[in-house]
């Protein structure tokens, strides 16, 4: 059974998770960016690569951690 | 389940999850799995064990990742200026040279925190409390684990598991856009910038209620992308190909990362 699609999403939350990429193999994720009730929470996470051990674990794992939760 | 179990009276007395991520092939990406084995304590029935597993299968993250229920509207953003949106059906897109970095087998291992539970002045279940979870996977010279929270507690303490599943696809997407994006040199890289937009409505007990029933909820987000560059240097078409190729959108869009699932009784 499927429920009708939810409503589009406003502009006012279209910027609550911001990801950048820092140097080559590491990438900043901050969750509620400007947000002061809902975050900021950052997570490192790392971009396998032949050159460097990993800062955090790589982006896909990070979801299925949010699974497990 | 949580908050599935206090809702049906179902005495759950703790609850524990294995995964085994694995890399997987998928056409024109690099694709995973993930094997699930979620272990429940209590003097639990077998049609609340039943509840309990669909519940599982049924909570919002895992929706998005196994059901292909998230509608995504794409938007990509140029240093110089532009926008634009990004349609959703494929046409013909560029190959791009790059590639994505192999996802390394590893694990994730979820365990509850009993006493993180928060209950109102009345003693109802206000807050279904947190998780601790460690995530093992092969690095270049060694082993590496990590500890992430998240979970269901007074507001701002710590990210609920929806929006730190985004993050993760914030992050995945920032990742695949650095790794296929034809970049001219490192600058390029650094203007890189992902924005993710969530649809919160429903909350706690549209989610609690579907998972309980066993339904989808087809929920949205927006992703801006901002890259480096002009429309021109950097087309669209180009910005396209590489975001179909991400393995969390992949997952988000067609679903069926799930290999396997348990549900045991510990």
């Amino acid at each position: 059974m499927t429920q009708p699609n939810s409503p589009p999403v406003s502009l006012e939350t279209r910027r609550s998770i911001v990801s950048r990429p820092v140097g080559d193999d590491t990438v900043l994720t901050l969750i509620g960016a400007g947000d002061n009730t809902r975050g900021p929470w950052p997570f490192v996470t790392g971009i396998p690569n032949l050159k460097t051990d990993l800062a955090g674990p790589p982006a896909q794992y990070l979801s299925v951690a949010a699974w497990a939760a | 389940m949580v908050g599935v179990a206090y809702r049906g009276g179902i005495p759950l007395e703790d609850i524990g999850v294995d995964f085994e991520l694995e890399p997987i092939e998928r056409a024109g990406s690099i694709g995973f799995g993930v094997r699930e084995v979620v272990t429940l304590k209590g003097d639990l029935t077998e049609a609340q064990r039943v509840r309990l597993q669909r519940a599982s299968r049924y909570c919002p993250v895992a929706q998005a990742l196994t059901k292909g229920s998230m509608q995504i509207e794409d938007e990509v953003q140029w240093r110089s200026g532009e926008v634009t949106a990004i349609p959703a059906s494929s046409g013909n897109l560029p190959d791009l040279e790059g590639t994505l970095p192999v996802i390394q087998p590893g694990t994730v291992h979820g365990s509850y925190l009993l006493d993180t539970k928060e209950y109102d002045a009345d003693g109802v279940l206000e807050h279904e409390g947190e998780a601790k979870i460690y995530i093992t996977t092969r690095n270049l010279t060694h082993t590496s684990r990590w500890t992430v929270m998240a979970g269901h507690s007074s507001p701002g303490l710590i990210p609920p598991p929806f929006p730190s599943a985004h993050a993760g696809w914030a992050a995945s997407t920032a990742t695949t856009l650095t790794s296929l994006l034809p970049l001219e040199d490192e600058q390029d890289a650094r203007d890189i910038q992902v924005e993710v937009g969530l649809n919160m409505s429903g909350g706690r007990d549209l989610s609690q209620t579907s998972a309980a029933e066993g339904r989808i909820v087809h929920r949205s987000a927006v992703r801006r992308v901002v890259v480096p560059g002009t429309p021109r240097s950097m087309p669209v078409e180009t910005v396209q190909a590489a975001l179909q190729r991400d393995p969390i959108t992949i997952a988000y869009l067609e679903g069926g990362i799930l290999l396997d699932e348990q549900v045991v009784i510990g």
